[in-house]
């Protein structure tokens, strides 16, 4: 990447930027604009892959351009209801050689949001291999999307595990840990209703209808 | 973004040969990257000719280039055709699962011993051979069976009521020629099984179906049998399952073909009933489903993740099969 002016790269994050119906999101990220990773780390079945498809709507309805690389394959049900279905490009991915090969790709494109639902199973495949590939792979993806991140916002959903004690982290391991530049933790409270966490500290309230997510805080 | 050679899954000696080289990233090979104009194979092909590498290297790099950079191909989505799901015979689950089990989504099933999973499986497996005139898939079924619950003689059971129940629906001229013609045996010669005794067995059979797979559904009874007591490694049990996750989503991808996977239940310190397997593995399936034995013939199927997610309904297991329950 050459060195650029910096007004020259906030009109162009200005261009790409859109509008989103998540304020509550948006405040709880610091800001859903390119240069951001998010990542939204949870157990099973609370609500990341509607969050990411929330977003990708709000950014089909602004008319940008969305790229979404997926490791399962998008249903119909997933994609009706979305407007200008031209603008969104669809790369399947099954291992970690292919996703390297699709950042890659993505970088000569111009999108507004990149969404890579279900990063765990493809990096837990080379992590704990006898020798140090793994995590050099893993560094691989990380440099791959700090560079996507540049021109676009990035989401990615992520896996939890138990770290003892009852108690949950991001799956992936310690290298990771630095890998977004937001970490969402996604939970269920005690009534079972759906909660995020940033940094433990602050929390948002998440509820999943038919036409999409409602986040307020709590 | 430069991509470095030892990044690729390419052996060891052709990375050794292109360093020699001094070609360090994959754009000091290809003058022009083939995902920057629309993707071609004869431009991959004839820019790897004109480089004069050794055969060898040139074939893996040709190979490697074109079966990867295909499939990750981006292209805009497409809204296809209606597609058909394999049904249960029970219409309360049938509206549970939006309309049964659809084509490229993998589908679990958890529950404790003797909460109807393995009938649940035969009667997926008989179902996918409903003729298409019935709103069936009429598609080959392979019903893997880890832990030796698959019975024959209740395939065949199941079959002949399927055959029954088909015989008293037809109304029109053309659907009661096609139940004249059809026998039990026409519908079981679609529903294939296969015994697995260890994880191996189990890996080698998937993969050569991935290869080219025409089954419509295929069906693993009880995927946790060989994981959970033969593992003294857990860091390598978590590998093989990432990687096994990894080629089922692929084998659903590349073909419209149906996966319902049947796992089980363990309790864990505070007494709550756990998924076995780990959390990395819970996310592989799109829909998880969690049955229940409520009564002598009664169960109950609630939707833990996935479309209607806490919903509840029940259904009955009968002589003929899965059916609903009696209204009261």
């Amino acid at each position: 990447m050459f060195p650029t002016p910096c007004n020259w790269l906030l009109r162009q994050n200005k261009l790409l930027k859109f509008q989103n119906t998540l304020p509550v999101l948006d405040e709880l990220v610091g800001g859903l604009h390119p240069g951001q990773i998010i990542e939204l780390c949870g157990p099973s079945g609370i609500g990341k892959s509607q969050v990411c498809w929330h977003l990708i709507r709000d950014c089909l309805n602004a008319g940008k351009n969305v790229a979404m690389i997926s490791s399962r394959k998008i249903q119909d049900y997933d994609l009706e209801n979305l407007p200008n279905l031209s603008n969104l490009s669809i790369s399947y991915v099954s291992s970690v050689y292919n996703l390297l090969i699709s950042l890659a790709a993505v970088n000569s494109m111009s999108v507004s949001l990149v969404v890579i639902d279900g990063i765990q199973p493809l990096l837990q495949a080379v992590l704990g291999s006898a020798n140090f590939k793994g995590q050099a792979l893993l560094n691989e993806v990380k440099c791959g999307i700090g560079t996507v991140s540049v021109k676009s916002l990035v989401i990615y959903t992520n896996g939890l595990v138990s770290v003892g004690d009852g108690n949950h982290g991001p799956a992936l391991g310690r290298a990771w840990e630095v890998a977004p530049s937001v970490r969402i933790m996604m939970l269920r409270d005690r009534e079972g209703g759906r909660v995020m966490w940033r940094n433990r500290e602050v929390t948002a309230r998440l509820e999943i209808g038919d036409q999409g997510v409602e986040i307020s805080w709590n | 973004m430069a991509l470095p050679i030892t990044s690729l899954p390419i052996p060891q000696s052709t990375v050794r040969y292109l360093s020699s080289r001094n070609v360090v990233y994959l754009s000091d090979l290809l003058k022009t990257l083939p995902w920057l104009d629309s993707y071609n194979e004869e431009s991959v092909i004839l820019q790897m000719e004109e480089l004069n590498l050794p055969e060898v290297h040139r074939r893996l790099l040709t190979d490697f280039l074109i079966n990867h950079l295909h499939q990750t191909a981006f292209q805009a989505p497409q809204i296809g055709k209606k597609l058909v799901p394999i049904i249960t015979f029970s219409s309360s689950l049938d509206s549970l699962l939006c309309g049964g089990i659809f084509p490229n989504e993998i589908v679990e099933f958890l529950g404790e011993p003797g909460s109807g999973t393995s009938q649940l499986c035969m009667q997926l497996a008989v179902d996918c051979s409903i003729p298409e005139m019935f709103g069936g898939r009429a598609c080959k079924s392979l019903l893997i069976d880890c832990n030796g619950d698959t019975c024959n003689i209740r395939l065949k059971q199941m079959a002949k009521a399927t055959l029954t129940h088909l015989n008293l629906i037809a109304r029109s001229a053309e659907e009661k020629d096609i139940t004249s013609k059809l026998t039990v045996d026409e519908l079981l010669s679609k529903v294939y099984t296969a015994r697995c005794t260890n994880y191996t067995q189990l890996i080698a059979l998937i993969n050569t179906v991935s290869k080219d797979c025409n089954y419509g559904a295929i069906i693993i009874d009880a995927l946790a049998t060989h994981f959970r007591h033969e593992f003294e490694d857990m860091r390598q049990r978590t590998n093989i399952i990432a990687e096994f996750s990894n080629k089922l989503h692929k084998l659903c991808i590349d073909a419209p073909v149906s996966l319902i996977i049947v796992n089980q239940v363990r309790m864990d310190g505070e007494g709550s009933i756990q998924p076995c397997l780990g959390e990395s593995w819970s996310h592989t399936a799109t829909r998880r489903i969690f049955l229940r034995r409520v009564s002598t013939d009664v169960y109950s199927a609630t939707i833990m993740k996935g479309k209607r997610s806490g919903e509840t309904a029940n259904f009955r297991i009968s002589s003929r099969g899965i059916r609903d329950c009696p209204a009261h």
